[in-house]
């Protein structure tokens, strides 16, 4: 029987944990099993579902599953465990019990002093984000079962990037545009901004989408009913999400014909 | 003789007025006005008063027609389904703010003005709904230019201010149709020039200051004034007075509050 290795990721928010959790993943041989969990995340599984739709083979869990992922530690090889900057370090101790594991923290080159650096038994560089900004408030909404209207999201995301709701220091979603894709869109603040990410995953193009979408933000003075406002300001209509996936399925058919 | 030319006030007082004091200071013996003076921002009446007090002359723009016939966008006018849901909450506000004497007045601007070898139009002379954006083909821009027999077409609309020299060239044009023989034809045409004179009220040139342009007549020297004012006064009455917040952070940022193009190949259809 093989050695079990867990990894417990942990560091502040934006510094690139559940990044470098897929670049090990990426190395990892295609027979071995692994899974990932993220306590904390709510209904708002954010990077449960980047990581599930770049690893269709890992098993990923989230709260509510804490039992089935402790059924599968005796069946697997490796697992990854992400903690949020909002979760007491110790409460992996509470999830793991006994079980032995390796604490690893992904910092900013910068940080020399932090109850990380007490914590880990590994510690590895990561984003040089700005630490001295303290965020005292997250928020969070899921937007499952919404189509949103990809220019608008844009708008919508340059606004929440460059301060109209509030001073962010880090912002992350998951959602589902009219042709029928899923796209994932991070930002932290100090670090070049990216370009939405699609998410491999099937095109949703048959009524409103059945998986999960949603918005993240980290920040202070959050001008949240405004923000929540505007996020529903981008959804399609009934008659719209009808009209657009309509036009794509057309599209996508005398593409196959040609 | 210094002209000055504006648009695109947008009901913000606060610019204009600022905006001027800088022409008066710039000496400007005539002041022309592209339209738009109503629409987003929260002093539409102010706006209108000020402009008929001075005499300035002035053409409809696309809002000023909006406000008086109702909505009609052509797709060129939203980017996007929030920026419309924007668009159309000031449209709704500044319709019910605006007093019967001003929404008269807007009714009967002329579609374009001129003087001597120079027109004024706030999109251009197709439409007040048109963006000449800087990018637009040649051809298409010197056809506005011709179109309007004018040396110096001056348009606002786009907000964003610049000066286009179509120098002098020969044309080969070739003309077809079912039925009837090809036939190309030749002519020359002289420099020609349009001036976007950017935006009094709503800039988005990256920063909250307005633009205007004064011209000279007598030497065609074109100076793209920018100039800075209280904007926080604009943006507090933009709260205030119930308009979406946004518009206030757009504003201090130098963004468009809603309506953008960014296809210099579109044509608007309205």
């Amino acid at each position: 029987m093989s050695v079990l290795n867990i990894t417990v990721v942990a560091g502040p928010a934006g510094c690139g944990k559940t990044t470098w959790i897929c670049r090990q993943i990426q190395n990892l041989t295609a027979n071995e099993n692994v899974i990932y969990f993220s306590p904390g995340t709510g209904k708002v599984p954010i990077d449960q579902t980047r990581l599930a739709a770049e690893f269709p083979n890992l098993k990923v869990f989230q709260d509510g599953q804490e039992v089935e992922f402790l059924q599968q530690l005796a069946t697997v090889d490796t697992v990854y465990i992400e903690l949020g900057f909002y979760l007491e370090l110790t409460s992996i101790q509470q999830i793991l019990d006994e079980l032995p594991y390796q604490a690893l923290a992904i910092l900013p080159p910068k940080l020399e002093y932090s109850e990380y650096h007490a914590w880990a038994d590994k510690i590895i560089k990561g984003a040089d984000i700005d630490t001295s900004m303290v965020s005292n408030r997250l928020w969070r909404v899921p937007s499952s079962g919404q189509v949103i209207d990809e220019d608008s999201l844009q708008e919508f995301w340059y606004e929440i990037t460059h301060g109209a709701y509030g001073q962010v220091s880090r912002a992350k979603g998951v959602f589902d545009v009219a042709d029928g894709r899923s796209l994932y869109a991070d930002f932290v603040a100090g670090i070049p901004a990216t370009e939405f990410l699609e998410l491999d995953l099937p095109r949703h193009l048959e009524g409103r989408p059945q998986r999960f979408s949603g918005l993240e933000i980290l920040g202070n003075n959050l001008e949240e009913s405004a923000m929540k406002q505007t996020l529903e300001d981008c959804y399609l209509s009934e008659v719209a999400i009808t009209q657009h996936q309509q036009q794509v399925k057309q599209i996508l058919l005398e593409e196959n014909i040609e | 003789m210094k002209i000055a030319v504006m648009s695109c006030i947008h009901g913000n007082y606060e610019a204009l007025d600022a905006v001027l004091l800088d022409i008066d200071q710039q000496k400007a013996e005539k002041i022309f006005c592209l339209g738009d003076l109503v629409g987003y921002g929260p002093y539409p009446n102010a706006v209108v008063t000020q402009i008929r007090s001075l005499d300035i002359p002035t053409c409809a723009g696309c809002w000023d027609e909006d406000i008086v016939e109702g909505l009609n966008s052509c797709e060129c006018s939203y980017p996007s389904l929030l920026a419309e849901k924007r668009g159309k909450a000031a449209h709704e506000w500044t319709h019910q703010e605006l007093h019967d004497e001003n929404r008269e007045f807007l009714a009967q601007l002329p579609h374009g003005l001129s003087q001597d070898n120079l027109v004024f139009f706030h999109g251009s002379p197709q439409s007040n709904h048109e963006y000449l954006l800087p990018e637009l083909d040649a051809f298409v821009a010197l056809e506005r230019v011709l179109s309007a027999n004018a040396d110096v077409l001056f348009c606002g609309h786009t907000h964003v201010p610049y000066v286009r020299t179509l120098d002098t060239g020969s044309l080969q044009v070739r003309v077809e149709g079912v039925g009837i023989e090809a036939k190309e034809i030749s002519f020359s045409a002289p420099m020609k020039r349009i001036i976007n004179v950017g935006s009094v009220g709503e800039p988005r040139h990256g920063r909250p200051n307005a633009t205007y342009v004064i011209y000279d007549t007598d030497t065609q020297e074109v100076s793209l004034r920018e100039v800075p004012y209280d904007y926080q006064k604009t943006c507090a009455a933009i709260i205030e007075k119930g308009l979406p917040a946004i518009f206030a952070w757009r504003l201090a940022q130098g963004l468009e509050y809603a309506e953008r193009a960014d296809d210099p190949t579109h044509v608007c259809t309205r």
